[in-house]
């Protein structure tokens, strides 16, 4: 070829040029154009013109991009936020206090941006660890108090109403009362910071545990025995506030947490229900919340006192025992007409079980007139202790007529999209799990691991201990990977490091290939290459041997979740923008795939034989998507009530498993995107892990409440039904939150990592 | 511009129901910044420009279960920009003394006295476009590389000279147009869905 000179070259045309801006020229034209273009500036100007199609208000708006972006303190951001509270909050929403997060990370830029790794952002002097809730007075977050070494809940007035000097004043007013009581069943105030010039902020004792109304919404109703117990606790809790002059003004499921570990019951937010009247009242004029619970004198806007309190608390107690609210109606102004003008349905006709006892007692604490009730806290609790002496004794059976809770034993819940065939084989043997479905042949539990499930809520064994575990580790374990002989366990640490974890002979060693947190490890079968993918963006592939690096790419941004193919060719990334990447290690410069899920992807998936990937948003839902298609929608799963957090295929891929901030996991069918089946509260707090063993039967979760439990998804109870799931095992031995669940290859063991900085390995089979 | 007044009437509809926060949040966060911008321009400070921006949009929600869409009337971006040129020619003539008008009733007539200075419609959709190219960019950021987008915000944002840009970079001037007019032809396309689903879904 003769050597050319720039000008030499001919002008390309217009047609050319179009195809150039689009990238989509042949390499060899590409190369000779770009060197024309060089000295062409004929051409130059062409192409540019070519490339924003002469659209003059397009450029000109490219150019403004330049413009230095609104200082943080330009009136501006507070203006936005007002009117967002007020767009949003103005309107008589009757579930409004208690919305799960929504899109998590999203309106937390309040928060200072912090250094440490696994952090969310700042708070005083509090390292924000993720958003627990928010309502209608702002956002509720888990954070780590660093000298005292405790985690504790930091409730954050929201920015709107932070702004409203009244709402400000009485917020931190109110919060001040409440930390001078100190009680039991009182959710613990330990700091109040109001003074300086950011948000103001409570800080509170973290209970770990779920709300009343949680466990409502769950169980639907609740024992005579549970709502006796958690009358007298609550009783108790406002006797000790009265006491101190502090009513609470806002008693309703929502605000009355259980403990999950001692399963006391604790009130919270004292007073603050307050200052959010104040705030709404002075902006719309009328009040915004759930008048489900309120008194009739509050009702009609009349001085509150204790006794309004126990009126709320009989409302809700009148609830637990009937799994309906006392005074209900089609709209909130109807629910206020009927509880000050009518009388709530006789307990004894809702639910004729309720003792005689128990209804007086609700009667007198229901009553219009404040003076015909119980007049103190004291008296009821007393009263409710002296019936509680006398039915504590009593077995469960006679006296929890309405507990739903109590799982029945019998082999149910056949998932619907099994062929007969099938369906009568696992019925016959009822605890052969998982025949001839699985690559490794059959599964056999004995019948005494079968037979005796745990029941998470009341049980005192911690189930059997792992058969390995290594010593604490640099920090939190985030991800789980072994090779196929079990020797090489890789883990993914919250300080950017891999340990590697040999678990029969207790050897472990260590690399750092990361700045943040490690999401995502995999590894091939034989244990040479490490695939992971981390917080600081990046996702590498290492030989394991020497440790060099064989292929890296870098995301634009960091990333949240990451997956790898079976053939260990592809890989996919998810972030906190929504974005689900599909990447080839053929080409790490750009994704081969977008899609646009919404939300923080917490979790993606490849399917095994299908050119399917998922992914898991915190906006509540799952997505899968077909790669075989350019782009466009995938199917949407909508079911859960909170962020999901992690999901799985089934080894033919028939079903996608979700697990989620609700306690929830759900079956999903992946050809129509049904719901198969839902294990309501399979873990008592959210649930950060789930894996499917290879024979495609068995489900192994992970929570918050630090607990491991592994399922038999034959024998689940039918969608929707009353029955409690019951796992096959429970172990409970981590002590904190347990972020992943991997089963081994073969299946026969479990590995967990997560908080508490170990990896343990679980014997599910010999 | 072209209407699809059915999924308009969709959204409009969701914002009227007034319990969709997350078409109230949409809808705040692309509109938010353009009337802002617009007021900042005819020359309000930052306060005020704040303040106005607030009571457009809260008297737009307000209003939202009164609000019919009408195609002969225009599209909503056009009724929105009417209804902030207003309130920024009211506050800039209660700057200046004038008497000030009270009441809505006349409001009509009063726009009908402004004059429309061209450049005014035109930075109302400068602002819009910015806003639409902002959240295009975030988009598209991830599907080039580093030194491609250097070279596009030298030239393109920042309108330094391609050469001067390439020497930085290590980039000939022709590689420097290559990746410039790529990336905004990517932008271009992006803005354009991006327009068509704020049409089509956010009115």
């Amino acid at each position: 070829m003769a050597i050319q000179t720039r000008n030499q070259i001919r002008c390309p045309d217009d047609d050319e040029l179009r195809l150039l801006a689009r990238g989509k020229l042949n390499a060899d034209r590409h190369a000779t154009i770009e060197f024309h273009l060089c000295e062409c500036p004929d051409c130059q100007c062409r192409l540019d013109e070519i490339a924003s199609n002469g659209d003059q208000l397009f450029s000109g708006c490219i150019k403004s991009l330049n413009r230095p972006p609104l200082p943080k303190e330009s009136a501006y951001w507070t203006a936005v936020s007002a009117v967002e509270v007020s767009i949003t909050g103005t309107h008589f929403d009757s579930d409004g206090d208690t919305l799960p997060p929504k899109d998590n990370e999203r309106n937390l830029d309040f928060l200072e941006p912090t250094t440490t790794p696994g952090r969310i952002g700042k708070i005083g002097p509090f390292e924000v660890i993720e958003e627990v809730g928010r309502g209608g007075m702002g956002v509720v977050l888990r954070a780590v108090d660093a000298s005292l070494k405790r985690e504790v809940a930091v409730k954050v007035l929201d920015p709107g109403l932070s702004q409203q000097k009244v709402a400000r004043e009485r917020f931190c007013r109110e919060a001040q009362a409440a930390a001078k009581v100190s009680h039991d069943n009182l959710v613990a105030v330990y700091q109040v910071s109001g003074e300086t010039d950011g948000l103001p902020y409570i800080v509170m004792q973290l209970v770990k545990g779920e709300t009343l109304e949680n466990r409502l919404k769950n169980a639907g109703k609740l024992s005579i025995h549970e709502t006796v117990r958690i009358g007298m606790q609550a009783a108790a809790g406002l006797a000790s506030a009265h006491a101190h002059a502090l009513i609470h003004r806002d008693i309703k499921p929502a605000n009355i947490l259980i403990e999950s570990s001692t399963n006391k019951v604790k009130l919270t937010d004292f007073g603050l229900a307050r200052a959010e009247e104040d705030a709404k009242l002075t902006r719309t004029g009328f009040v915004a919340g759930t008048p489900l619970y309120m008194a009739p004198e509050q009702a009609r806007g009349e001085s509150v006192d204790a006794r309004s309190d126990l009126f709320s608390l009989g409302s809700v107690l009148y609830e637990s025992l009937t799994g309906r609210p006392a005074f209900d109606a089609k709209t909130p102004l109807m629910v206020l007409r009927r509880l000050t003008d009518e009388q709530h349905e006789p307990l004894h006709k809702v639910a004729p079980e309720v003792p005689d006892w128990l209804e007086d007692i609700i009667d007198k604490l229901l009553e219009k007139d404040p003076k015909d009730r119980y007049q103190t806290a004291e008296d009821l609790e007393k009263d409710l202790a002296q019936h509680w002496e006398c039915i504590k004794q009593d077995s469960q059976d006679k006296v929890e007529a309405a507990c739903p809770l109590r799982p029945t034993r019998t082999l149910r819940g056949i998932i619907r999209s099994r062929s007969p065939q099938k369906l009568i084989l696992s019925l016959s043997l009822s605890f052969l799990i998982g025949l001839g479905f699985g690559i490794f042949g059959s599964w056999f539990f004995t019948p005494k691991a079968f037979f005796e499930p745990k029941n998470s809520l009341t049980q005192n064994d911690r189930g059997p201990k792992a058969i390995a575990e290594t010593s604490r580790l640099t920090g939190p374990v985030w991800s789980i990977a072994s090779s196929k002989d079990g020797r090489t366990v890789a883990a993914g640490l919250e300080d950017g490091s891999v340990v590697f974890w040999n678990p029969v002979d207790g050897t472990t060693s260590k690399i750092s290939p990361h700045d943040g947190t490690v999401w995502s490890v995999s590894l091939d079968p034989e244990a040479k290459t490490l695939f992971t993918a981390s917080d600081d963006g990046k996702i590498k592939k290492i030989n394991i041997t020497n440790e060099g690096i064989t292929g890296e790419i870098q995301h634009d941004r960091s990333i949240r979740s990451s997956a790898l193919n079976t053939e260990m060719t592809k890989v996919i990334s998810g972030d906190r923008m929504g974005f689900v990447k599909v990447w080839d290690f053929q080409n790490t410069k750009e994704p081969k795939q977008i899609f646009e899920h919404k939300g923080v992807i917490n979790a993606v998936a490849f399917a095994n034989n299908k050119p399917w990937v998922a992914s898991a948003s915190s906006n509540k839902t799952a997505v899968i998507w077909n790669t075989e298609k350019e782009a466009g929608d995938g199917l949407i799963l909508r079911g859960h009530d909170g962020p999901v957090y992690s999901i799985a295929f089934s080894p033919d891929d028939t079903i996608l498993a979700t697990a989620s901030w609700d306690h929830n996991v759900i079956l999903w069918n992946t050809t129509t995107g049904a719901r198969i089946t839902r294990i309501k509260d399979a873990h008592d707090e959210g649930i950060w892990g789930i894996d499917f063993a290879c024979c495609g039967k068995i489900l192994a979760t992970a929570g918050q409440d630090g607990i491991v439990k592994v399922w038999n998804i034959d024998t689940l109870p039918p969608d929707n039904s009353d029955e409690k799931a019951v796992p096959i095992f429970t172990f409970s031995w981590h002590s904190g939150t347990v972020h992943s669940v991997h089963f081994t290859a073969d299946g026969k063991q479990l590995l967990t990592g997560g908080r508490d900085g170990t990896i343990r390995l679980w014997k599910l089979k010999d | 511009m072209a209407e699809p007044p059915l999924t308009r009437a969709t959204l409009l509809a969701r914002i009227r129901d007034g319990r969709d926060e997350e078409a109230w949040r949409e809808f705040l966060h692309l509109y938010a910044p353009v009337v802002y911008g617009f007021a900042r321009n005819r020359g309000l400070q930052d306060a005020d420009a704040a303040d106005l921006m607030q009571e457009v949009l809260r008297s737009v929600a307000r209003n939202a279960n009164k609000l019919e869409y009408d195609p002969k009337k225009g599209t909503f971006r056009g009724w929105l920009y009417t209804v902030t040129r207003n309130k920024v020619y009211n506050f800039l003539n209660s700057q200046r003394n004038r008497p000030k008008a009270t009441g809505d009733a006349d409001s009509n007539d009063r726009l009908e006295s402004i004059p429309d200075r061209d450049d005014d419609t035109d930075d109302w959709e400068l602002e819009y476009r910015r806003q639409l190219s902002t959240k295009a960019m975030e988009r598209v950021r991830g599907e080039f590389q580093d030194s491609s987008w250097k070279a596009f915000w030298g030239t393109a944002v920042e309108g330094r000279s391609p050469s001067e840009v390439g020497s930085e970079l290590k980039m000939s001037t022709g590689a420097v147009y290559v990746a410039k007019s790529r990336i905004i032809s990517r932008l271009r396309d992006e803005v354009q869905k991006l327009e068509a689903e704020a049409e089509n879904e956010a009115w």
